[in-house]
């Protein structure tokens, strides 16, 4: 140790060095694959009515669709509305009861965004509330479609896939996260006559 | 060379150090999770704010509820679980708005909010200090979570550290009667589960 | 590193003043990040009983204060029922109708009831005037005209065998300060 201070100098040198350069080729890495996968988006199968869509944190097997303006309950809103209904069953697989099924069953809109679904539940004709841990339901979905566009003979149900976090990157939570899509699913629009 | 070995093996230990703590480091739920008071049914268990006793759990297939001389059936992929007890606040006026039916392996199962329009459950109600009160509480599990289970009782689902009363049931799981009838009275308490037993 | 003594004193110095900075600084930036919480509950739970008795007005909150009725009934289901009827003489009724307000039973014992939603029966059948008046807050003084009084009423649900029964009524905007109440005694 003749010369401690210069030896000190061009170590950090060095040091700052590596750890710069290694961020650098991480953020080019990250940006690079980001770029990747926006250009080539993941091929969602495409799956038959009646098949049943593995999820994650739902089974989901879509049946049929219509359109029409009295929901499930046979009680006409008192405001007249288009509705499209999905008929389907599901099995809430996590361990907890949960009531938003309908972020992972989605409807291919025309232009605008479809307000939230409305959940009817098979067994009663009522309003669905929570779905309980492996108790397969038959439930028919209603989505509100907007006044004045004409319901397409078909359309297009997407089913979103979610995974389980131990801990989410923010709190340390348990919780079941939004990923990819897993399937679409094209079905004929039955309509009332 | 000696210098190196130290350096390495400091580095080491402290990704040792770091990869121990991110691993063994409570989970978010197990901070926040409510302070428990257990007990069995026919046992009056106290929590801070609360107290709470089971004293009859049923098994059912269909749930009929009868409401001023009109019947509703209600049908389940599973079974029906119907729990009476009381209820009594210890020092402040308070609600109990969260009950769970916590299954042997760990599953839970929230009040079914299938009835809600037609029968005064435990949720709704406020419980006055020193006036204790009748509870009912319907659950709908699948067969298999009937067993061993335990059902679990806060005022609020919401606040982390709260109080939680948890009541291991006695249910077998195989006595499961066809039939319960739940009927609405007008006079305390509210209902009364049919066939007695 | 240098190790002449000039520099090794200066390193020094640098660090103990740091340490001195930091003994400083963390226990204010706890402070100040805490302030809020302390304030919200110095607000929510120090409390000043302003004693009162029933019959006699009392300044509070911008109002002249009465408590006319503070009662015990013998309520449904083995239960007793404390009917207390107040009114508010405030001279812009007005602005007290956004103040929330908060009505509290409680006994010696240090339990505490809310009023009920609704009357027992018994209320309606002997003070059915009473079932006319709002709850204490917004809708009972929006309701009036300035100059004359805001009526209201409370109605608690109790086991018959408390005792020493306070009733406290609390505007948000006047507090720590609060009226209270002592049941006469019969």
């Amino acid at each position: 140790m003749t010369e401690p201070t210069r030896t000190t100098i061009r170590q950090r040198l060095y040091a700052f060095l590596i750890a710069g350069l290694g961020g650098l080729a991480a953020s080019a890495i990250s940006f690079s694959m980001t770029l990747y996968e926006a250009a080539h988006p993941p091929k969602v199968p495409v799956v038959q009515a009646g098949q049943q869509i593995d999820a994650g944190r739902w089974f989901v097997t879509l049946r049929t669709a219509r359109a029409g303006t009295v929901p499930p309950t046979g009680v006409p809103p008192s405001r007249p509305v288009q509705l499209v209904m999905v008929d389907m069953d599901v099995v809430n697989r996590s361990a907890t009861p949960n009531n938003v099924l309908h972020r992972a069953v989605t409807l291919g809109a025309p232009a605008q965004k479809l307000p939230t679904p409305t959940v009817y539940l098979e067994r009663d004709k009522y309003l669905a509330g929570y779905f309980n841990p492996n108790m397969p339901e038959r439930l028919t979905m209603a989505w509100e479609w907007p006044a004045g566009v004409p319901v397409p003979d078909k359309v297009t149900i997407t089913v979103t896939g979610q995974i389980y976090k131990l801990r989410d990157n923010v709190y340390g939570a348990s919780g079941w996260f939004e990923r990819d899509p897993v399937a679409t699913v094209d079905l004929p629009v039955e309509k009332a006559p | 060379m000696m210098r190196m070995v130290r350096s390495a093996l400091a580095l080491l230990l402290a990704a040792a150090v770091l990869y121990g703590m991110q691993h063994t480091r409570p989970l978010y739920s197990d901070i926040t999770s409510p302070i428990v008071a257990s007990g069995g049914m026919n046992k009056r268990v106290e929590a801070r704010a609360f107290a709470l006793s089971l004293d009859s759990a049923r098994v059912a297939r269909v749930l009929n509820v009868e409401t001023y001389g009109k019947s509703k059936t209600y049908t389940s992929s599973g079974v029906w679980v119907v729990v009476e007890g009381e209820a009594e606040a210890k020092f402040k006026t308070l609600g109990l708005t969260s009950g769970e039916w916590l299954s042997r392996s760990g599953i839970r199962y929230v009040l079914t909010d299938r009835l809600w329009a037609t029968i005064e459950m435990m949720p709704g109600d406020v419980y006055q200090p020193g006036l204790p009160r009748r509870v009912l509480l319907v659950f709908e599990v699948p067969e298999d979570a009937v067993a061993g289970g335990t059902v679990v009782v806060a005022p609020t689902k919401l606040l982390p550290l709260d109080d939680e009363i948890r009541i291991a049931t006695t249910i077998s799981g195989k006595d499961i009667e066809p039939a319960i009838i739940i009927r609405r009275n007008e006079e305390r308490p509210p209902w009364t589960v049919l066939p007695q037993r | 590193m240098d190790s002449s003594p000039a520099k090794v004193t200066s390193t020094r110095r640098g660090y103990w003043l740091s340490m001195m900075a930091l003994v400083v600084a963390l226990p204010a930036a706890l402070a100040v990040q805490t302030w809020g919480s302390i304030k919200d509950w110095r607000s929510q739970h120090l409390r000043q009983p302003l004693s009162a008795s029933l019959g006699q007005p009392i300044d509070y909150a911008g109002a002249s204060w009465t408590v006319t009725r503070f009662t015990r009934l013998a309520g449904s289901a083995g239960s007793a029922v404390v009917l207390a009827e107040f009114e508010a003489l405030a001279a812009d009724p007005k602005a007290l109708g956004s103040v929330p307000c908060e009505v509290r039973l409680s006994d010696g014992s240090g339990r505490e009831w809310r009023p009920t939603l609704f009357a027992d029966p018994v209320v309606r059948k002997q003070y059915p005037e009473a079932e006319q008046r709002s709850q204490c807050g917004g809708m009972a003084f929006a309701a009036t005209e300035p100059g004359k009084p805001a009526r209201m009423a409370a109605s608690f649900s109790i086991p018959p065998a408390a005792s020493g029964l306070r009733l406290s009524i609390a505007l948000y905007s006047a507090l720590p300060s609060y009226l209270s109440v002592s049941e006469p005694r019969t």
